[in-house]
């Protein structure tokens, strides 16, 4: 008798306490210009997207570079952010229970993640595809030549549900799918021969064969498993936020299209184009009508560059993560590629 | 048999009508006993006769069913008092007055000898370390164990454990003391020390309660001898009448086995 | 004069029979053989470089440069703390120190913020933190399963079932997702949570073990404490709870080294540990070669770790049989 009202009071204040937990909070904006940084997440293990690199015991990579590009538009410093390391697994959580206030971390966009995950996606970032690497001695070409192998690839990731899909819709069956916990480990499987293929993201098959000693030894198949877009994300139905931050990341497309970068910022405020000067917060309110400075363009680029300079910086030919934008989507829009910003008359 | 006497100026201990079980087995049987200061009760009997129980009950490290004990005054709350959260006040207020001396001794093994005397009188009595440590060193004297104030227990032999086991005890300043067989651990050249202090504390005018298999020393040392045999006491009286002329059959009989030995 | 002993010695052990000369040459030449395979690579194969560039991460993680003295002196500091309970003196004294020296240790590393411990000092801390923490605490849930409150017994009872039940790994991701959502104003750092988690996980397991060792203190200790007329709070912290924790030591000291060993999984919630660390350096294709290399230096680290904590207990143990014997 006395245990079971023990235990009702102790329901009694759990449901109370779950009750009270999500209170109206106003808007995320508000609660990072209050709090002075940004709770940014992120990964620690993907080199060339978010990587603490051990030999600088520094973060890297684009998706980082995304993290300061935001804690400079918003709150005028790039070094501003707190990065939340997360995993595959708990990147949403952590956006949508408030301890990360947006995330970068190579997340594909895909509906379900909108529809039944609290998450709103930014504009997509980065343009990969799911691809399969082997080894040039096997003399394969097509997925369907792996037929009767074993392919290799990650756990929880995008990877093994397109794999499944694309099974399925060329009918082959007799295909073995094995998985690992790290991409090293596929990696040196591919190598022994225990796995005919590695499958994961073009991006990552490309560094890993880059780094290889003897790059020549694997191909990469032309075929992919779809779309592998990459975007950020915040929590759902906070227009305040993920508007400004959507026009943080259009703005770093649109100040690569315009040729402004962190070294000539200065004499492009100078420029006599009116919606180059509004852009750069030199006239007009475009800052104050998202609620930060006006200047969060200016800082923004001042501190990260445009975006060509960000890729260059995490995957350009001068890293040992090189991937080749040309002729790819991930070139901006006037070069052909699919990288484009709105308007910003 | 006696009745309990309302007279506490010179009555210790007084049991009435006192039943104990243990499930189906009764320990003790419709017992009733007094004690007036300045005695020395001897209990003999079987083991399992139920005297160890009795004197433990004195101390409350037994309960009891029925019936009523009184301690210096105190009444011993019973299993139902204990059992509704009462009577913990007037068992610590017995225990302040009853000191105990137990057959496996019980010494703190992890507390130096004089830690093992002075801690009682410092966390019960709220007694400064000084004065504690002083008291302790007197009562170490007086058991003739003064040089040992600083070695743990595991480092004595058991017949200089159970001296100091007494006077942790007598640290307390008890008005009681009750030995339950304080010598049958003992190597038999080790029981005399033991024996020794305990005479020497019937001379000093101690009112004490011991169970013992030393008929010899009972016999020598006891105002009242009592036996008893399951849970009840069979017959009572002072040694001579006891040892000499025992009225029950159960008590010669007993008494045959024991003395023979 | 040593030659001799060693030859009569080898004569007594080795080769007593022929049997037993057979199997001592195979085996010495067996490992005589692995030993040289193996020093030859770890010597002129192995290549060393990409640890010896990352040994910062992995022994402080993010920790800002400038402020490297802190590990320093919170180095010195464990240190001091760890002799304290070794050397053979007052346990009370060896306690206080501890506590005094660790919480220092804490209270130096913090001003960088929680967020930029790493490597092998966010494991060592961990483990300081969360073994110190949990000892009262499964004190507290060890007296509280053999509480005569039924009401008590059985939650305490029921939360030692339960943390006990679950992995340590659910319970660390579980206290560090619940935590902001009963307190959403105050911002708690990842690692503060993990160390929660951990405590909270662990403090089961510590009071498993003093339970067992509240059982093995004879019920005679007891009853002289009580006749003496002490409380039960004194009896409890005087008598029973000093001679019970004597007897659980050595398991307790196992937990410390068990809690180190578990400290690696904080990585589920963003924590970059000392094996973190090491799979960092994996993750980058140009170091996929020196899986071999990184693992070693792993396995050599936590094995010198474990053997002194090993080490440690027995040393404990060796003086605590001297003072009472």
């Amino acid at each position: 008798m006395r245990l079971r009202s023990t235990i009702g009071y102790f329901c009694t204040a759990l449901a109370f306490g779950l009750a009270a937990a999500p209170t109206a909070r106003a808007s995320v904006l508000d609660d990072v210009k209050q709090r002075g940084v940004l709770n940014c997440a992120t990964g620690d293990a993907i080199p060339g997207f978010s990587y603490l690199n051990p030999k600088t015991s520094k973060m890297e990579g684009l998706d980082v570079d995304l993290c300061r590009a935001t804690a400079a538009a918003v709150l005028g410093d790039p070094d501003k952010v707190h990065f939340v390391i997360v995993t595959g697994k708990s990147r949403f959580n952590t956006v949508t229970t408030g301890q990360a206030d947006v995330g970068f971390f190579s997340t594909t966009v895909y509906p379900v993640r909108e529809s039944a995950i609290a998450v709103d996606f930014l504009p997509i970032n980065f343009y990969d595809a799911g691809g399969f690497m082997v080894k040039a001695s096997t003399g394969v070409e097509t997925v369907k030549d792996l037929a009767g192998g074993t392919i290799c690839t990650t756990q929880g990731t995008a990877t093994e549900v397109a794999l499944a899909n694309l099974f399925k819709s060329q009918n082959i069956t007799d295909i073995k799918v094995l998985t690992f916990d790290s991409a090293d480990k596929v990696f040196a499987a591919l190598g022994s021969g225990r796995c005919n293929a590695m499958a994961t993201d073009k991006t990552a098959l490309a560094s890993w064969r880059g780094s290889s000693p003897k790059p020549d030894d694997y191909i990469i198949l032309r075929e992919g498993t779809g779309k592998s877009p990459f975007a950020g994300f915040v929590v759902a139905n906070d227009s305040k936020w993920r508007n400004l931050l959507r026009w943080t990341v259009f703005g770093l497309f649109q100040a690569e299209e315009w040729g402004i970068t962190t070294a000539n910022l200065d004499e492009m405020k100078k420029s006599p184009d009116p919606v180059i000067r509004k852009f750069l917060g030199v006239e007009g309110g475009m800052g104050e009508d998202f609620h930060v400075s006006n200047s969060f363009m200016a800082d923004m680029i001042k501190a990260v560059g445009n975006y060509g300079e960000m890729y260059d910086r995490s995957l350009g030919p001068k890293t040992p993560y090189y991937i080749d934008r040309t002729g790819t989507p991930n070139a901006s829009w006037v070069n052909g590629g699919l990288l484009y910003s709105p308007p910003w008359e | 048999m006696m009745v309990a006497s309302n007279d506490f100026g010179t009555t210790k201990v007084a049991f009435d009508k006192v039943n104990k079980f243990y499930g189906p087995f009764q320990a003790l049987r419709d017992v009733t006993l007094s004690v007036t200061t300045g005695e020395v009760v001897v209990l003999i009997g079987a083991s399992g006769s139920g005297k160890s129980t009795l004197i433990r009950c004195v101390n409350g490290l037994e309960t009891f069913h029925s019936g009523s004990l009184v301690v210096e005054g105190f009444s011993m709350p019973t299993i139902k008092d204990l059992e509704f959260g009462g009577g913990e006040k007037a068992l610590r207020q017995i225990r302040r007055g009853v000191g105990m001396v137990f057959q496996q001794f019980n010494l703190f093994p992890h507390k130096t000898v004089m830690e093992n005397i002075a801690l009682a009188p410092m966390r019960v009595r709220g007694k400064s370390r000084e004065e504690a440590q002083a008291t302790a060193m007197r009562l170490l004297e007086r058991v003739g164990l003064r040089d040992h104030a600083q070695k743990y227990p595991g480092m004595l032999s058991g017949g200089q454990q159970q001296r100091v086991a007494i006077a942790r005890s007598l640290a307390m300043e008890p008005h009681v003391m009750l030995f339950d067989e304080p010598t049958s651990a003992l190597d038999p050249e080790l029981v005399g020390e033991v024996l020794d202090v305990m005479r020497e504390l019937r001379t000093e005018g101690m009112t004490m309660m011991i169970v013992t298999h030393e008929m010899a020393f009972a016999r020598e040392v006891a105002d009242r001898v009592i036996y008893m045999d399951k849970g009840a006491i069979v017959e009572e009286g002072p040694p001579a009448q006891i040892f000499d002329k025992p009225i029950s059959d159960r008590t010669r009989t007993f008494l045959s086995r024991v003395l023979k030995h | 004069m040593i030659i001799a002993t060693l030859h009569s010695w080898a004569r007594r052990n080795l080769f007593a029979n022929l049997i037993d000369s057979i199997l001592s040459i195979l085996i010495v030449t067996a490992l005589g053989w692995l030993l040289t395979v193996f020093l030859r690579w770890v010597i002129w194969d192995a290549y060393w470089q990409r640890i010896y560039e990352s040994l910062r991460l992995f022994l402080v993680g993010q920790f800002p440069e400038d402020q490297t003295w802190r590990a320093w002196v919170a180095l010195a500091l464990l240190c001091t703390a760890v002799g304290a309970v070794l050397l053979p003196w007052s346990r009370r004294l060896g306690v206080a120190i501890w506590l005094i020296a660790c919480g220092a240790a804490v209270f130096v590393l913090v001003p960088p913020g929680l967020d930029r411990w790493g490597g092998l000092l966010l494991s060592i801390m961990l483990t300081v933190v969360v073994s110190t923490a949990s000892l009262p605490l499964g004190i507290l849930f060890a007296f509280g399963r053999s509480s005569r409150n039924p009401s008590l017994r059985a939650c305490c009872t029921g939360y030692i079932e339960v943390m006990r039940s679950v992995p340590l790994i659910l319970v660390v991701y579980w206290i560090w997702i619940t935590v902001p959502l009963f307190m959403p104003e105050v911002s708690i750092s990842s690692l503060a949570r993990g160390m929660i988690g951990y405590t909270v996980f662990n403090a089961a397991y510590v009071a498993e073990y003093v339970r067992s060792g509240l059982q093995a203190v004879p019920r005679g200790q007891r009853e002289a404490a009580r006749s003496l007329g002490m409380s039960n709070w004194t009896i409890s912290t005087e008598i029973v709870l000093p001679q019970a924790l004597r007897v659980v030591q050595p398991a307790l000291v196992g937990n410390v080294l068990d809690v180190f060993n578990g400290a690696t999984l904080v990585f589920i919630i963003g924590l970059m540990d000392f094996l973190r660390a090491g799979q960092l350096i994996l993750v980058d294709p140009a170091a996929s070669g020196q899986t071999n290399e990184v693992y070693l230096f792993m396995f050599a680290v936590y094995f010198v770790i474990g053997s002194a904590i090993t080490f440690g207990s027995r040393r404990m143990e060796a003086h605590m049989h001297r003072s009472t014997r």
